[in-house]
Parts: structure tokens; C-alpha cells; sequence
């Protein structure tokens, strides 16, 4: 067992792309039909269930119909933009998962195959790149459709994206500073090693996950379209297959940043209390940590997918509990609560390294329990001090006192 | 002051002239000599001053400043047809002293004119605009006087005056061919039709209207910035998801804060006053359940109230009993989907399905007792249009019990909401003093803090015998109005147990063979049976001369019927002050210099249903 020949490894390349691409898409198509049961499942109704056992061929027919539907352009829309804007808006949803890893590597006859389609050494900067890219899209669609709600909808994407993108950056850096590389499967066999990055980064996967709500655009914090407001936001003009990419666009995102939370805080693909999976794959190709199998593969593929399916849940369950911020109240949130906090955070974190460092304890199982301590610590800080439980119990509430009116005169 | 319980009393007093003895009018009077013309009372004893047109915003304005007038109820007209002056009547009431006045100033009918009272009730905006619409009565020193209901360039006359016929003054094929004749351009403004800049769709527009940017154009009527400025004009509806139905807002825009929006109603008028003087008093009925097709019962209850009491008759006990019942499973049914469309309007989906489900079993009891589930018509003059079917108040009692538990959830889902909290409070805030002079009634009035509730202050269907509380705000806010409503349907809830413990056997309508058509038996086997049964039908409810204002506390606000009676079975006027156009005339006080997002926001939670403002 070794490297792959380049025969192998383009075959292998190829048919890893094939496969995930093929996965994907059924994945989004399964995620907007999960979507549209888990809404009917909370509000106590029946959602689709007329095409196929159970609905399931929705999404298809879905599909089909917004193959036939009219495509229009708005009257003095800019036509290649307004074109390109769908295509934008998903080519980086679609793209991102490429460095992301899904199961335990496998060893073949033919060498080891690492379970990510591309193990780039910059995997982090990758991702943070193309997920700006996607903003495009939406700011492109709102301005070339030539008609006022989108272009107040692309405004607001881009004024959000762009305030979004910092905080996510911020909080992606603690995961650095604990990790110390930037590749995505390294990250993951750290966490194998030790505990999962959750424990310890717990206030960072807090930041991470509001981040990257905003990212995706989904309630609370879908202002780019907030329906009741700028009736459909950037894509109002778009119909048809372009509309249908957009939607695709938006829940592969959603499916990124479920993928994302598992991969940096819940351990990838790593079935947990189980030492059997900590395979790792090398540069030379060999697979170290233990035998590998394809059943171990599979296994810890369906693994990742059970806890990115949990993920994908929770948005959905968020964004049919919950009503909208309003636009200023987003960008205070942005600007004025997660950016100071995540810089104060990086840096308490980064002193309580040094400290640990100092005194001598590297880096492990016990060096992240320190750290887990000081998270704890930190959140119940920011829940019940810097918050004053505002979230928890939704202080400021007020209580109606009935009474009468006063006697008749 | 106007229960029907006293109904007798009140009598008495026209007859002894007592009302016009009050020491208001009689102060009045003496004041202002000879500009008060001359003194009536209505149906029920009211009084009615009638002033001089020169003087009107002289004495309207002591009555507010001197006599504690503070709440503007109504401005309506009426024409009496020939050369008849048209009467402009303003609907008073004193907070203070829970009493009404009406003030009547008579125009001539070719060249009314009257000074504006909107510098003594803000209230008055709106409807002096609609007087002026439906009238032609042209207010001095009115701030917009444009036409409201009607299009800004109507040319058919004021629909409302006894001339104009009721099918307008054009033929059917002269109103399309003008309605087709009409471009884009007549209908919006150029700012509004102007998109984006760079578009330049903008320049192509004024450039065929032979205009040119950075010229300030004017179009029906209102002034839209220069084409130059940064302002955006944004169009918000007709067709809108969250204007709850076809209202047009024109906001002006600063990145995405109003500087100014100017609602457009009218969308949905449908002429149901014009409609209601070509119909005989019953026959109105079915009209009234769709102006307010989300509480329909209860215009139906206020109609029928108001008719009555033009009458002078006393319904049944068991009516009344079923008559609260039927209030009150209405005022729960348009504040459920309040709480379930502005929850939306604000983001959050899943109450509104909640809701849906509670009215839901609400439409049930509407259809299992008069077979409609929106237009029920379910009241007759002097009774209903049958006794509930057996098993029916068992299914209102079931509900009662039921419901409270959707209503916690709901609550659950809402009240302590961090984000729900955020977005309502501090929202759309007007005080207590600002709110009656400007109209606001119903829950956002209570929301601000003003205890009045027709249920309590001037009390029908017995109101006053039922144990209920009024929930009071403190802030004004869009949060408060939301507390109100919640606590209001738990009141309901209160007077709705109590209404079932006591509804009493018996007759549910009155046996006054003038009024209610005598039961079949008597018709086919007495002559005098079959003759009034004959007359009733031929020639329809023959109600005395006379007028009245009469209001009942709708989901809304206040109800207000005016009916004028001449002794024909057809009304002279029928006229319905709408809560929601009263509520929506304070939507750009409410909003203005707030986000787009808090527009939507405070126009969800005003509650307003566009077929009673457009009526």
C-alpha cells in the first residue's frame, strides 16, 4: 500500500467527485422536502404528500416544474447579469464541499484514497474565499433585476455579508489557534485524538453558528429577502430554473454550514468512544492508526451525514420558531456584540494558551479540558452577565395588568 | 349611556325634552347664540346641535377645549335630496364624562364648504376626505384634500349625494373604455415608476411624458421629490405580501428609512353605504358581514343593534345571550388571526398555523349554526335568523375550554421572545392623548393607555352585567397592542363562560308581528297573521323617521352605525364608521422616521382589514 499512481488517483479523483456530486444534489433536493416537513411536522400539518410515498418525489416535481415554468426578465434588467447572478450565487455553494472530509479514509489495492476530494493545505482559506464569493450573487441579482425590492434586498445582502464574513473569519480563528493547521482532515484526526473541538471552543462554535445563519440568509436573519417586507428580496424578478438556483444555492449552503459546524467542532466523520475509526491518512499514501476496511468507511461516512443531518434539522427548526431581527438590529448584532466579543475572546483564549503552554502542558486531552473549563466558564459569563439572560428568558418582557375600566359617568 | 336596557328612559326624555336640557348644550347655547341654529335629539334622546357652517370650527373647538369633547367619533354626510342642504355631522363623545354629541352643520348643496377640523381632531383627516369623496363638501384649511375611496381623477361626481345614480353617472361601457384609456403614468407617479438609476427605464419614462429629470414633476396631486434626490419612492402593494390586502403604500425612502408614506385605500370599495340606501333594513344584513368579512357577526349584532334601537325595541334575553356569544366568538376570531398574520409580517411562521387551526373550529360553530362560515348574516331586525341549532352552545362551550390551551402556546411561541421583544417594543408608540385625538380606537387605543371600551362606557346586550376587564397598555407600542389583544381573548373567554351559564330559554326573537315575521302556523291559519306576514314581505321593516348613531366594540375598535330613517322601508343613510380606516388613517404618524421592516411591523399590528376601510 503507498501513494496512488496518477492513473489511479485521477480515477479515484473522478469518481469521488462523481459520487459526492450525485450525493449533493440529492442531499439538497432531500433538504428542501425535509424542510417542508419538519415545518408541517412543527406546525401541527400534514406538508407535502401527494407525489410519491410520503412526498418523496416532491423535490422532483419541483424540479420539473421549474423547468417548464416562463423564464422573464424585467424590463431593463441587465440581461447577462441578471443571468449570472444564479450561477454565482451557486457555483461556490456547490464547490466548497470539495475540501471538506466525509468518512475515514480507504485503503484499496491500488493505495490509500483519502475520503475528501481535495485535501488542499489551504482548505480553511478556501472555504472562507469561496463562501464570500457566493455574496455576489445575491447583490448581482438584486441590482440587475432593475426593480426596487430586489435592489433594496441586494443592498442588504451585501451590507450583511460583508459584516457577517468578519465575524465568521473571527471565529474561525480560534479554531487555528487550537489546531494549529489550516487542513481540514488534520483538523478532524485532532479531534480524534483528543476531545471534540466543541467542548473546548464551545463560545466559538456559539459565534460560529449565529455567523453563519447570517451567511446562509435563513431566519432570524434573512433580511436579503424577509418576504413580508421586500416581498421576495433579491431573487423577487427571478422565476423558473434561475429562481430553482437560487434555492439550490441557498440550501447547499445550508448543508455547508452544518457540514462545517460537524467538521470543526464535532469531529468530522469520527464516531465518538470508539478508537477503531482514528484512521489518518498520510502524504505518502499509507493509512495509519489502524486497519482500515470499507465498512469502517462506511461506517464513519454515515456517521458525518447522521450528525450534518442534525445540523441541517436544527436551522430548519430555528427558522420555524422564531420571527425576524429587524435589519439595524442585525448589523448592531454584527458589528457591536459578535465582532468586540470574538476579538476579546481570541485573546483571553490566546493568553489561556500561553499560560497552559507555560506550564508545561502541551497540547492533549487535559490541555483542551483546561480549556473546555475556561469556555464554560465564558458562556455562562456571556448568558447571565453580558446578556443578563435577555435571550434565555426574554427579559424586558412586559405583563398586561387587566382592569377595569373606569365606572360609567 | 345607550344600553337598550334604558331604553324606555331615553324615550321618555325626547318626549320631555330633557336632553336638550344637558348643561353642555345649554352652555353651548348661551355661548354662542345664534350660531348654534337649532337644538333636536335623535332615537335614542341624544342631542344634536345644529351650528352655523361659518362658525363650525368655532363651537367644535370650544366643545373640545371647554366641555371635554375630546374624542372626534365620526364625520359624515348626509344629503337629503332636492335642494336640501347636505348636513355634515360630527360625532362627539367626552372621555371624561362618557357622553355623546352630535354637531350638524347644514351646506348648500351646490357650493359646500365648511372650515377643516383637523386643527382640533386629527381624527379629522381622513374623514373629511371622505365626506368631501362621497359629498363634494370642500373643508378650508384641510392639509390633503384629495379624494380617498374614489380614484384622485374620478370625474363621475360624489357618489353619495341623492342624485347620483347607483351604478354611477357613466355607462358600464364608458367606465371600461376610461379605466383602458388610462396609462400606467396617470396611475403612479414618475418616481415611483422609476427604478433604479442606472437603469434608466426612469429617463425613457419622463423623457416620453415630455419631462426632464431634476424637474420636479407632480402627478395626482402629491408632490414627489426631484428626480435628482437620493429618496427612494417605493411602492408598497397593491399587491404586497404583508399589506393584508390591496393597499397601496407610496413610501419615500432614505436608504430604508421612511421619510414620508401616503396610504392609498379604495382598492376594494364597493359602495356598501351607497348600496345600504337601495336596500330595505333587512336586506342590509347580508351586506354588513362583508365589510369586516374577518369578524363578520359582529357588524351583522351592530347592525341589527342600531336598527333597533332606530326602532325603539327590546330584544329577547335568550337573543342577547346568543348575541354576546357571538360577539365575543368573533372578537377571538379576528384577534387569532391577528396574532397570526403579524406574526408573519414579523417573521415567525408557525403561529400563524396555530392560529389557523383555532379558527378553524370557530368557522365550524359558524357554519353549524347558519350554514356560512364568512358571510353569515346571521342577525334579523328584532331577533336572529334562527335559534342555534341543539348541541351548538355544548360545541361553544367545548371551545372555551379547549382554546386557552392553543393561546398559551402562542404566547409561548411570542411574549418572551427575545426578537419578537425586540422588534414590537418601542415600535410605533403613541400616547394616550395623542391616541384620542387622532382617532385610534379599539386595542390600540387601549394600548396606549386609555381605558375605553364601548362594552363598559356606553354599554349593550347587557355588557354591563358580565364580569370582564379591559386590558390596559402602558407604552403604545406594537407590543403593547400585542399584550392587549392577547389579554382581550382571554376576556372573551371569561364573558363567553359567563354568557353560557346564563343563556335563557324562551323566544330568541321578538314577537312583534311589524318586525319579525310572525311563525307559519299563524300565517296559514289566521287572517291577521297572513296579513302581516304579507306586509313585512312586500313591503319590507317600516321603521320611523329619525336617525341615530349607534356603536358596539368591534375587534377592531368602535363600531359606529349612523342610520337616518325617514318612515320608508328603505334607510335615508347607512352610514358605518370603520374602526380600520379610523386605525389606518394614523399608520404614517405611527411610522414615519422608522425602517421599512417597522412599517410592516406597526401596519400588521393596527389590524386593519381592508373591506371595512374600503367598504
Amino acid at each position: 500500500m503507498g501513494q496512488l499512481s496518477t492513473t489511479a488517483f485521477l480515477i479515484s479523483s473522478a469518481l469521488k467527485v462523481l459520487g459526492v456530486f450525485t450525493i449533493w444534489l440529492l442531499a439538497v433536493a432531500g433538504v428542501t422536502l425535509a424542510e417542508r416537513k419538519v415545518a408541517a411536522w412543527i406546525q401541527d400539518r400534514s406538508g407535502p404528500n401527494r407525489v410519491g410515498p410520503w412526498g418523496t418525489f416532491q423535490p422532483l416535481a419541483d424540479g420539473l416544474k421549474n423547468f417548464v415554468k416562463e423564464e422573464n426578465l424585467p424590463a431593463g434588467a441587465s440581461r447577462w447579469l441578471f443571468y449570472l447572478a444564479p450561477v454565482i450565487s451557486m457555483f461556490p455553494a456547490f464547490v466548497v464541499f470539495a475540501v471538506i472530509p466525509f468518512a475515514a479514509p480507504l485503503a484499496t489495492p491500488w493505495g490509500g484514497v483519502n475520503m475528501v476530494i481535495a485535501d488542499l493545505p489551504i482548505g480553511f482559506l478556501f472555504i472562507v474565499a469561496l463562501g464570500s464569493l457566493g455574496v455576489y450573487g445575491l447583490v448581482l441579482g438584486g441590482w440587475a433585476s432593475n426593480s426596487k425590492y430586489p435592489f433594496l434586498g441586494g443592498v442588504r445582502a451585501s451590507a450583511q455579508m460583508i459584516s457577517y464574513e468578519v465575524a465568521l473569519g473571527l471565529s474561525l480563528v480560534p479554531i487555528l489557534m487550537l489546531s494549529g493547521n489550516v487542513s481540514l482532515p488534520g483538523i478532524v484526526h485532532q479531534q480524534q485524538q483528543s476531545l471534540w473541538f466543541v467542548l473546548p471552543l464551545l463560545v466559538g462554535l456559539l459565534f460560529f453558528t449565529i455567523s453563519y445563519f447570517a451567511e446562509t440568509n435563513r431566519l432570524p436573519f434573512d433580511m436579503p429577502e424577509a418576504e413580508s417586507e421586500l416581498v421576495y428580496g433579491f431573487h423577487t424578478e427571478y422565476s423558473a430554473m434561475k429562481f430553482a438556483m437560487f434555492m439550490m444555492a441557498e440550501y447547499s449552503n445550508l448543508i455547508i454550514a452544518s457540514a462545517l459546524i460537524v467538521t470543526f467542532f464535532f469531529g468530522g466523520w469520527d464516531i465518538p468512544f470508539w478508537t477503531g475509526d482514528d484512521l489518518r491518512y498520510a502524504a505518502d499514501g499509507s493509512i495509519a492508526g489502524g486497519q482500515s476496511a470499507w465498512w469502517i468507511t462506511l461506517l464513519t461516512g454515515l456517521a458525518y451525514a447522521l450528525k450534518v443531518g442534525f445540523f441541517v434539522f436544527l436551522y430548519i427548526w430555528v427558522r420555524w420558531t422564531v420571527p425576524r431581527f429587524r435589519y439595524d438590529q442585525v448589523m448592531a448584532l454584527g458589528w457591536k456584540i459578535l465582532i468586540p466579543l470574538l476579538v476579546v475572546y481570541i485573546i483571553v483564549l490566546g493568553a489561556v494558551m500561553l499560560l497552559l503552554e507555560g506550564a508545561g502542558i502541551t497540547f492533549g486531552t487535559r490541555y483542551l479540558l483546561w480549556l473546555t473549563a475556561l469556555n464554560l466558564i465564558l458562556m455562562l459569563g456571556i448568558m447571565f452577565w453580558l446578556d443578563r439572560s435577555r435571550i434565555i428568558v426574554g427579559t424586558g418582557w412586559r405583563q398586561m395588568r387587566p382592569q377595569q375600566a373606569k365606572p360609567r359617568g | 349611556m345607550v344600553s337598550s336596557k334604558n331604553l324606555e328612559s331615553r324615550t321618555a326624555a325626547v318626549a320631555e325634552g330633557r336632553a336638550l336640557e344637558r348643561h353642555d348644550v345649554v352652555e353651548l347655547r348661551s355661548r354662542f347664540g345664534r350660531a348654534v341654529r337649532r337644538l333636536e335629539t335623535d332615537a335614542l334622546g341624544e342631542p344634536i346641535v345644529h351650528v352655523d357652517p361659518e362658525h363650525n370650527t368655532d363651537v367644535l373647538g370650544y366643545l373640545r377645549d371647554a366641555q371635554g369633547f375630546d374624542m372626534l367619533k365620526d364625520v359624515t354626510g348626509l344629503d337629503l335630496g332636492g335642494d336640501q342642504p347636505v348636513q355634515v355631522v360630527y360625532q362627539l363623545w367626552s372621555t371624561s364624562e362618557s357622553k355623546p354629541l352630535r354637531v350638524k352643520a347644514e351646506v348648500p348643496p351646490d357650493r359646500p364648504k365648511l372650515k377643516s377640523a383637523f386643527g382640533i381632531w386629527r381624527a379629522a383627516n381622513w374623514l373629511e376626505r371622505e365626506v368631501y369623496d362621497m359629498f363634494g363638501v370642500r373643508f378650508e384649511g384641510h392639509p390633503d384634500p384629495r379624494r380617498i375611496l374614489m380614484p384622485e381623477n374620478y370625474e363621475e361626481g360624489y357618489p353619495l349625494r341623492k342624485g347620483f345614480p347607483l351604478r354611477g353617472r357613466f355607462t358600464r361601457a364608458e367606465q371600461t373604455r376610461r379605466a383602458l384609456a388610462r396609462d400606467l403614468e396617470d396611475i403612479y407617479s414618475l418616481a415611483e415608476l422609476e427604478v433604479a438609476r442606472s437603469g434608466g427605464r426612469g429617463q425613457e419614462l419622463a423623457s416620453r411624458l415630455g419631462q426632464v429629470p431634476g424637474v420636479s414633476v407632480s402627478v395626482a396631486g402629491a408632490d414627489v421629490p426631484d428626480l435628482e434626490t437620493s429618496n427612494m419612492i417605493l411602492n408598497i402593494g397593491p399587491q404586497h405580501p404583508a399589506t393584508h390586502g390591496v393597499l397601496r403604500l407610496v413610501v419615500e425612502l432614505d436608504g430604508e428609512t421612511i421619510v414620508k408614506c401616503t396610504p392609498h385605500i379604495g382598492y376594494l370599495h364597493t359602495g356598501f353605504e351607497k348600496l345600504g340606501e337601495y336596500r330595505t333594513w333587512n336586506q342590509n344584513i347580508p351586506l354588513t358581514d362583508r365589510i369586516d368579512y374577518l369578524a363578520p357577526m359582529l357588524y351583522n349584532i351592530g347592525y341589527a343593534l342600531a336598527v333597533e334601537r332606530l326602532l325603539g325595541i327590546d330584544i329577547t334575553p335568550r337573543c342577547k345571550v346568543i348575541r354576546v356569544i357571538c360577539s365575543e366568538l368573533n372578537r377571538i376570531l379576528s384577534h387569532l388571526i391577528w396574532v397570526g398574520t403579524t406574526a408573519i409580517d414579523i417573521g415567525a411562521f408557525t403561529p400563524f398555523l396555530y392560529t389557523f387551526q383555532e379558527r378553524e373550529r370557530i368557522y365550524n360553530l359558524h357554519e353549524a349554526y347558519c350554514g356560512a362560515r364568512m358571510t353569515t348574516s346571521v342577525t334579523r331586525i328584532g331577533g336572529m335568523m334562527a335559534d342555534v341549532p341543539p348541541g351548538w352552545l355544548d360545541g361553544v362551550a367545548e371551545f372555551v375550554e379547549t382554546f386557552p390551551k392553543t393561546l398559551a402556546e402562542t404566547e409561548r411561541l411570542l411574549t418572551q421572545n427575545s426578537i419578537w421583544i425586540g422588534r414590537t417594543q418601542g415600535v410605533g408608540v403613541m400616547g394616550g392623548a395623542d391616541a384620542i385625538n387622532s382617532g385610534l380606537c379599539g386595542p390600540n387605543l387601549r394600548a396606549s393607555g386609555v381605558a375605553y371600551d364601548v362594552r363598559k362606557d356606553n354599554p349593550y346586550l347587557d355588557y354591563e352585567t358580565y364580569d370582564f376587564d379591559v386590558p390596559i397598555g402602558e407604552n403604545g407600542d406594537t407590543y403593547d397592542r400585542y399584550l392587549v389583544r392577547m389579554e382581550e381573548m382571554r376576556q372573551s373567554l371569561r364573558i363567553l363562560e359567563q354568557a353560557l351559564d346564563r343563556v335563557p330559554d324562551g323566544p330568541i326573537n321578538v314577537s312583534d308581528p311589524r318586525v319579525i315575521l310572525p311563525p307559519k302556523s299563524e300565517v296559514m291559519n289566521s287572517i291577521d297573521g297572513m296579513i302581516a306576514h304579507f306586509k313585512l314581505v312586500m313591503e319590507g321593516l317600516k321603521v320611523p323617521a329619525g336617525e341615530v348613531w349607534s356603536s358596539i366594540e368591534s375587534s377592531k375598535g368602535e363600531l359606529g352605525i349612523y342610520l337616518v330613517a325617514d318612515g320608508g322601508p328603505k334607510p335615508v343613510r347607512c352610514r358605518y364608521r370603520a374602526p380600520s380606516f379610523m386605525n389606518m388613517s394614523n399608520l404614517p404618524a405611527l411610522i414615519e422616521g422608522s425602517l421599512i421592516a417597522d412599517l410592516i411591523a406597526v401596519n400588521a399590528s393596527i389590524d386593519i382589514v381592508l373591506g371595512e376601510i374600503d367598504r
